[in-house]
């Protein structure tokens, strides 16, 4: 069957960039903030990251999610800076009242890992909502094996099924009169920890049929596979990767050399 | 005498696929109501809008002459049971003994005898004994089916609304299923029943409906 280039009409209609390039940028972005744990760093890197799903995935949609989900977050990341900040100590003092202080260190990783924590949110984003199978393109186009390629996309397309899962147990306490909403936090902790395992249990048996299906279709009996269509690199994919190389390699050696 | 009154309701999931225009039904609580339709006509859309779960509608939805919009789930919960067509996804526990007790107890109060005495008195009828303690994965589709006729059990006086509930249930569970029903009609209590299997239950219906271009129909029944 003789590949073609589709037409995207679905989710890639609103994504400009090809799948590789914003692995790329995504894969860049994280190493950055890993490597420069400064707070002014992990700022300009969110504001790089927002710039970059505004002109990326121009979609309300998506934007209603990101605002979703760093609501959903904001709880995590205000509880892992003050954990932080009260237990990490080094440097100077800041504030101290009996046997509780506060050190410049612990504000300063406090606040960063809250930071990379929210940038790790957003640039997901970018990742999210991508069909599976531009993945096992993008990941052959790099001449990874097919088997390992599958298996990584598959982890991503277990994401959409486990959220549908959580959802699904959602609605049936909430069928049940049962809303999380409105709950207390110690009623809400009862709730997660009793819906937690069945989600995942029903999560992985879905799974599990889908390796079923993956061995009836004889998976990897043949050498040779065709593809419905390809995901090839456009003019400006290739300046952007290049320019990330560059850049990366330029900002590395200034700092270490 | 109780009854869910729907009015002019509209529905689209997309602007440009109405699912209801101005539709209208009113389900009785003490009468059998059967309602079938093509696939992807609304009949599952209706039973999400009637249990809450989808707000977005036109039109009025009225439980004795109260709007049912602002029904909280909790609210809703006291008067109506609506169980899924797929069995997975009535369950939350791991296991049909803590799935039911849920059903009772919520996260709030703890099991008492006479509870866990009801629990295994349904189960008893419904032949569920055995799987009380397995975990839900390891169930057949049918199996976890009984385990949500056994939540109606639970549930007795409530308004049932059931979508498909004797797909994938052998001739022994439609039979106990049918004399569940046939006590409840003597009893007075009624239910929305959803299916494609209109035979089994014929002589039990009070009224049939049809969903058909996004409008409710009451049919002739036939004898």
């Amino acid at each position: 069957m003789k590949n073609t280039n589709r037409k995207h009409k679905n989710m890639d209609s609103s994504t400009l960039l090809n799948l590789r390039t914003i692995i790329i940028l995504v894969s860049t972005i994280t190493t950055l903030s890993v490597i420069y744990n400064t707070i002014l760093m992990q700022i300009s890197l969110i504001f790089f990251s927002i710039f970059l799903l505004l002109v990326i995935q121009p979609s309300r949609h998506r934007f209603n999610r990101l605002k979703h989900r760093m609501k959903m977050i904001l709880r995590v990341v205000i509880s892992l800076m003050v954990f932080q900040i009260l237990f990490r100590h080094g440097g100077e003092i800041i504030w101290q009242f009996g046997t509780i202080k506060i050190t410049s260190l612990g504000v300063n990783y406090g606040v960063s890992s809250s930071l990379r924590l929210m940038l790790i949110v957003i640039i997901a984003g970018l990742l999210l909502d991508i069909p599976y199978y531009d993945y096992i393109l993008a990941f052959r186009s790099w001449k990874i094996p097919y088997e390992i390629s599958f298996l990584v996309a598959s982890v991503i397309h277990f994401i959409p099924i486990f959220h549908k899962q959580f959802i699904t147990s959602r609605e049936a306490l909430n069928l049940r009169g049962i809303e999380i909403s409105t709950s207390t936090l110690h009623k809400r902790f009862k709730i997660f920890s009793a819906l937690v395992f069945p989600v995942i249990a029903k999560a992985i048996s879905e799974v599990k049929y889908r390796s079923i299906s993956l061995e009836l279709r004889a998976f990897r009996l043949y050498p040779e596979r065709t593809f419905i269509y390809q995901a090839k690199l456009k003019w400006y994919d290739i300046i952007i990767q290049i320019f990330i190389f560059i850049g990366f390699v330029i900002l590395v050696f200034v700092t270490y050399f | 005498m109780k009854s869910i009154r729907i009015k002019d309701l509209s529905f689209a999931y997309q602007l440009e696929n109405p699912i209801f225009t101005n539709a209208s039904l009113e389900l009785p609580f003490n009468e059998i109501t059967f309602l079938k339709g093509a696939n992807g006509s609304g009949k599952t859309t209706l039973c999400r809008i009637l249990s809450g779960l989808e707000k977005r509608y036109i039109g009025s939805i009225n439980i004795n002459n109260l709007n049912f919009k602002p029904f909280s789930f909790t609210e809703r919960a006291k008067s109506i049971i609506y169980l899924k067509q797929e069995p997975l996804s009535n369950v939350v526990a791991a296991t049909p003994e803590d799935d039911l007790t849920l059903w009772q107890h919520g996260f709030d109060k703890h099991p008492n005898e006479s509870s866990s005495e009801l629990r295994k008195r349904v189960m008893e009828r419904l032949r569920i004994k055995d799987l009380k303690d397995k975990p839900f994965w390891e169930l057949s589709g049918g199996q976890v089916k009984r385990i949500g006729l056994a939540a109606l059990l639970i549930n007795y006086d409530k308004y049932w609304i059931l979508d498909e509930p004797i797909s994938g249930l052998d001739n022994t569970l439609i039979r106990i299923f049918i004399e569940i029903l046939e006590e409840r009609k003597t009893l007075g209590k009624g239910c929305l029943i959803i299916s494609h299997k209109e035979d089994k239950i014929l002589n039990l219906i009070d009224k049939s409906y049809l969903i058909q271009n996004e409008h409710i129909e009451q049919i002739a029944r036939k004898f």
